[in-house]
């Protein structure tokens, strides 16, 4: 199994370790509530190393990505990053990813773990160019600072970068040794995730972790960041995003930029908008007790009608939760469900997405 | 107070004490954590020793309970609807999670003591 950068520094902080698709990951240090709450209230420390990071250079890198991301890669100017979608002719989604421009002709993507080798081996089919180069930064790491508390940690280690705004990107310092800082995350709340080669990156884990602690920072698990990204109904590929599903019937059809010209898949994207969607991606909650998890099977008026693609208790909510992919005519809000779970059966009803907002007074 | 030295234990975390209580030891509280519901048998249910009887479900995952011997459930603790964090909290007393009448009380007996079980943990461990 893979080993971050960070392995032993989990294991020193009793980090419970686990199998996430071939990555030895921590799922928690203390409880996942302690650390859901931390996010939510104060801030948390998450390895992300596992994600993968590739480089795109080169003359046609710019008019090489607009053909295989749904997003205007020219919205991304230097230091600036959009999320995107990498789309297959059927306008099933391959991965969801960050594109961040670094450079004029230099671009940087944040793609999911579990998608480097299905993507770098699609984007290499694709290229028609010779002037452009995709690499992936071999063994980076690279870790989350979340939560509303964030920008006041950074502030004490990197001034200029806790000054990045929404979704920028930038070099900055840390004494010593420097990182790739971007203004991003994956949990609902403001944050910066940060990326580099590990001898610096693991320094500058020590140093915002001493420096947020009295600011009641937590290192945080792979189960915290699965709570937190449902209630911000932030897709996890596999789960909300695959091969089968389009970005509007997740939900995320403001990933598609119509105007920009041509993309992979844009022509299933047209069709698929002028005939009308058939399933959407919705969210419920589940009245009483009794958690659900993906995979449970969604009945309605006697009739299966699909399968739950995430689904986990809120801590800030106090309540399971959970998404799945439903026919139309069931996805509205106030819609009853059952779900059933081996010989179980638990009743829920659809809500609106997000389940959970940062309140409009912490945004700086 | 009830005292796990008590309750007798199984190889799958359960405690049972002598009036047929039945709940989780502290090592499973710990190693499940956050407990956010609990679903328990209904009064009456008679069920054998090593039969799955309740759910503790934690932020991550559901736990089947099996209970430690036979009988016929007699009472089950409806204070873990409004709070299954008392599982965590309080393993061995406020936290149990149903009693047994036992129809083989040699059953019991049969089982860890807590000094024994707490041994059978530390030689998994190692």
């Amino acid at each position: 199994m893979n080993r971050t950068p960070f392995y032993d520094r989990h294991i020193a902080l009793n980090g419970k370790m686990v199998d996430f698709f071939g990555w030895e990951l921590p799922v928690q240090y203390s409880t996942i509530t302690l650390e859901h709450t931390a996010v939510r209230q104060k801030a948390g420390l998450f390895d992300i190393s596992h994600m993968g990071q590739v480089y795109v250079w080169g003359k046609d890198a710019e008019a090489t990505l607009q053909h295989l991301v749904t997003s205007d890669v020219r919205k991304a100017t230097i230091g600036k990053g959009i999320y995107a979608h990498f789309l297959n002719d059927r306008g099933g989604v391959i991965d969801d990813l960050f594109v961040f421009r670094l450079e004029a002709d230099k671009f940087f993507l944040i793609v999911n773990a579990s998608r480097v080798q299905p993507d770098l081996e699609w984007m290499k089919a694709q290229k028609k160019s010779f002037n452009i180069t995709i690499l992936e930064a071999p063994q980076a790491a690279a870790f989350a600072l979340q939560g509303p508390e964030a920008e006041r940690i950074m502030e004490k280690v990197s001034p200029q970068a806790a000054r990045l705004g929404h979704h920028a990107i930038g070099d900055f310092s840390f004494g010593d040794v420097t990182a790739l800082v971007s203004r991003t995350g994956y949990t609902g709340e403001d944050g910066f995730e940060l990326y580099g080669p590990a001898g610096h990156l693991l320094s500058i884990w020590d140093q915002l972790l001493a420096a947020g602690r009295p600011l009641g920072l937590l290192p945080c698990g792979l189960g915290a960041r699965d709570t937190l990204r449902t209630e911000a109904s932030y897709p996890l590929y596999g789960h909300e995003l695959d091969d089968k599903h389009t970005p509007l019937e997740s939900g995320l059809g403001w990933v598609v930029s119509w105007d920009k010209g041509h993309f992979i898949g844009r022509e299933a994207l047209v069709k698929q908008k002028s005939d009308g969607i058939k399933v959407k991606l919705a969210g419920f909650q589940v009245d009483g007790g009794g958690v659900v998890r993906p995979g449970g099977k969604i009945v309605a008026n006697g009739k299966e009608v699909g399968t739950v693609a995430s689904g986990t208790f809120s801590p800030t909510l106090g309540k399971a939760i959970g998404m799945a992919f439903l026919p139309m005519e069931c996805a509205n809000n106030g819609f009853q469900l059952k779900i059933q779970l081996g010989s179980r059966e638990m009743s829920a009803m659809t809500v609106k997405l997000p389940f959970y907002k940062r309140p409009v007074a912490s945004i700086k | 107070m009830r005292s796990p030295n008590d309750c007798r234990f199984t190889k799958t975390h359960e405690w049972v004490a002598p009036d047929g209580a039945v709940g989780l030891s502290d090592h499973a509280q710990k190693e499940i954590t956050d407990v956010v519901y609990v679903e328990l048998p209904k009064v009456g249910r008679v069920v054998k020793a090593g039969e799955a009887s309740a759910v503790v479900e934690s932020v991550k995952a559901a736990f089947d309970i099996y209970s430690p011997v036979s009988g016929k459930i007699t009472k089950v603790n409806t204070d873990l609807s409004k709070n299954p964090a008392l599982v965590n909290q309080s393993p061995y007393d406020n936290g149990w999670l149903f009693v047994v009448e036992m129809s083989a009380p040699k059953e019991r007996e049969s089982l860890s003591t807590h000094d024994a079980y707490k041994k059978s943990l530390e030689s998994n461990s190692h």
